[in-house]
């Protein structure tokens, strides 16, 4: 390295360093952790890493979200993930490749043995046969696969299962809630696994209900699922991750309840798709809040097929998937947009979306130099 | 203390005095210089000449110079405070640590925002050779050491040439 002996280089001090870092993609962080030891455990840093999380969460360009697809070729039978940024498909900016994330390559007869169970700050959990679970980050490409919950898997074909995946801030841990179902659905053992100990527990109390969703939805330190009481009234049950304990949300007041519903997230409300014949209703309500603070915020019309939101925007522009295509729906003047996306966008090809994240799926993972 | 609302209310224009490290004096408005939140402190504590010994001539001009511009912000202008901020952030890297340095001393936090995002994006094609040189941050793994740091995320290295330059 060459230095000038007139000029005095100003060299930042940490803290600076780490401001600017902390405003570079996560494929551009894990290269310059070749700079030194002392970016290597910058970048590592846990705190580090959840300043760039809530800071590419909050971009406004949405320039850090990400879509996950996968492509399955039948002829091989080889099954693809792929990540495309969700600006280009809203500003209509040139288009993009996707990205192969090249982690979960592999052979798969009918194209359905992995499948998403739920995702939270850039990780996904993943099941494949509904036997083995993973953590994947497909920013990182880094995955974990998690011990056994201890159901016996022999006797695993007759029961149901649901699962739930988010982040308890009290604890700072990442846990996955499985809930196992017997035969008649109704919900007999649940247990806990978390990230900072590695391990299952079981929950003692739980309510005997039916969880109609496999995958809850987490949102604000809680996962939620459709579920069923024993007299068939339909609400949306929680589970709080910090305290391990079962709650109750009340669905909208509607005159009719045979609505197909589903659940979703925008920012830190749960949002309630109700699928109608030729429209789709988005309910929007604060988490934990009375059954009267939920509101209608978009009727996306749909002649002949259905929609399914993915992504809502601050001012109620909502990203669906229609039959073969990505399309925005903006409520205030009712239009449509298609973006050209380069990617086959069949149904069970997007599997959801992500905010790009260095969160490792191995909570102890320690610094190389150390 | 003097309040600093009470100027508003007369219709008079209080001046504050910022004084550089190299001893030179600026007069401004106190409603351009409260977006600067060190100082908006001091102006709060009775302070009208307000010395920066961290802060030169010519970094300050560049950091007043900012501060008129954002004080004039409104719904109307947006466009054309995007055009001065792209303007604002284009001089060598050397310029911007230290008006960085300055605005994390000053407290100016759009200006942080500004001069952080605008850096890492400078940095974010370079290759690793570049941006040690850039910081001038010296390289203390064995070589043996670096090969298996790069071996954990080999993909991140790949994809395009990186950039090479120290501008």
């Amino acid at each position: 390295m060459e230095m000038s002996n007139n000029i005095a280089t100003p060299v930042l001090p940490p803290e600076l360093i780490s401001e600017i870092f902390l405003r570079l993609p996560v494929k551009t962080l894990l290269k310059m952790r070749c700079v030194s030891k002392s970016m290597l455990s910058l970048i590592s840093s846990p705190q580090f890493v959840r300043t760039h999380l809530k800071l590419s969460a909050n971009n406004q360009e949405f320039t850090y979200h990400k879509l996950l697809f996968r492509n399955f070729e039948y002829e091989n039978n080889n099954l693809t993930f792929y990540s495309y940024p969700l600006y280009p498909t809203m500003y209509e900016v040139p288009q993009h490749i996707p990205t192969e994330l090249d982690d979960f390559s592999c052979e798969d007869i009918f194209g359905d043995r992995y499948r998403i169970l739920g995702s939270c700050d850039g990780l996904f959990c993943i099941s494949r046969d509904f036997e083995v679970l993973f953590l994947w980050n497909p920013s990182t490409r880094k995955f974990k696969e998690l011990p056994p919950s201890g159901i016996n898997v022999s006797c695993r074909e007759n029961l149901d299962f649901s699962y739930g995946f988010g982040y308890t801030e009290d604890q700072s841990d990442y846990r996955v809630v499985e809930i196992v179902g017997s035969e008649r659905n109704i919900c007999y053992d649940v247990s806990v696994y978390s990230l900072r100990t590695n391990s299952w527990k079981r929950i003692q109390e739980y309510p005997n209900i039916i969880f109609w969703d496999h995958c809850g939805i987490f949102v604000n330190g809680k996962i939620h699922w459709i579920a069923e009481d024993r007299v068939g009234v339909r609400f949306i049950s929680s589970f709080n991750l910090a305290d391990e304990t079962f709650g109750n949300v009340a669905l909208p007041n509607l005159n009719d309840n045979e609505f197909d519903w589903e659940i979703g997230c925008s920012g830190s409300n749960i949002c309630l798709f109700c699928y109608e014949e030729n429209k789709t209703d988005v309910w929007v309500t604060k988490a934990n809040e009375v059954v009267e603070s939920w509101t209608k915020v978009v009727s996306i019309p749909s002649e002949d097929y259905e929609v399914f939101p993915i992504f809502i925007s601050q001012n109620n522009e909502i990203l669906v998937h229609e039959s073969r295509s990505l399309v925005w729906y903006n409520s205030r003047d009712n239009t449509f947009m298609h973006p050209e996306v380069l990617i086959r966008c069949e149904s069970a090809n997007i599997l959801g979306i992500y905010i790009e994240s260095l969160v490792s799926p191995n909570f102890l993972e320690e610094p190389t130099d150390q | 203390m003097a309040s600093s609302s009470s100027s508003s209310k007369t219709g008079l224009k209080k001046m504050l005095t910022l004084k550089s490290s190299d001893g030179d004096e600026f007069e401004l408005e106190e409603s351009i210089v409260i977006q600067c939140q060190t100082i908006k402190h001091m102006v709060e504590d009775g302070f009208s000449l307000i010395p920066l010994q961290n802060v030169d001539t010519k970094t300050l001009t560049k950091i007043i110079e900012y501060m008129k511009k954002h004080a004039e912000k409104t719904e109307s202008n947006k466009e054309e405070i995007k055009n001065f901020n792209k303007e604002f952030v284009k001089g060598s890297f050397d310029d911007q640590f230290e008006l960085v340095s300055a605005a994390n001393y000053l407290h100016i936090n759009g200006l942080m925002d500004l001069l952080c995002q605008s850096i890492a994006d400078r940095i974010n094609n370079k290759s690793v050779r570049a941006v040690r040189e850039i910081f001038n941050i010296s390289n203390d793994y064995t070589p043996d050491e670096e090969e298996k740091v790069r071996d954990e995320h080999k993909w991140a290295h790949e994809g395009g040439e990186f950039d090479e330059s120290l501008d």
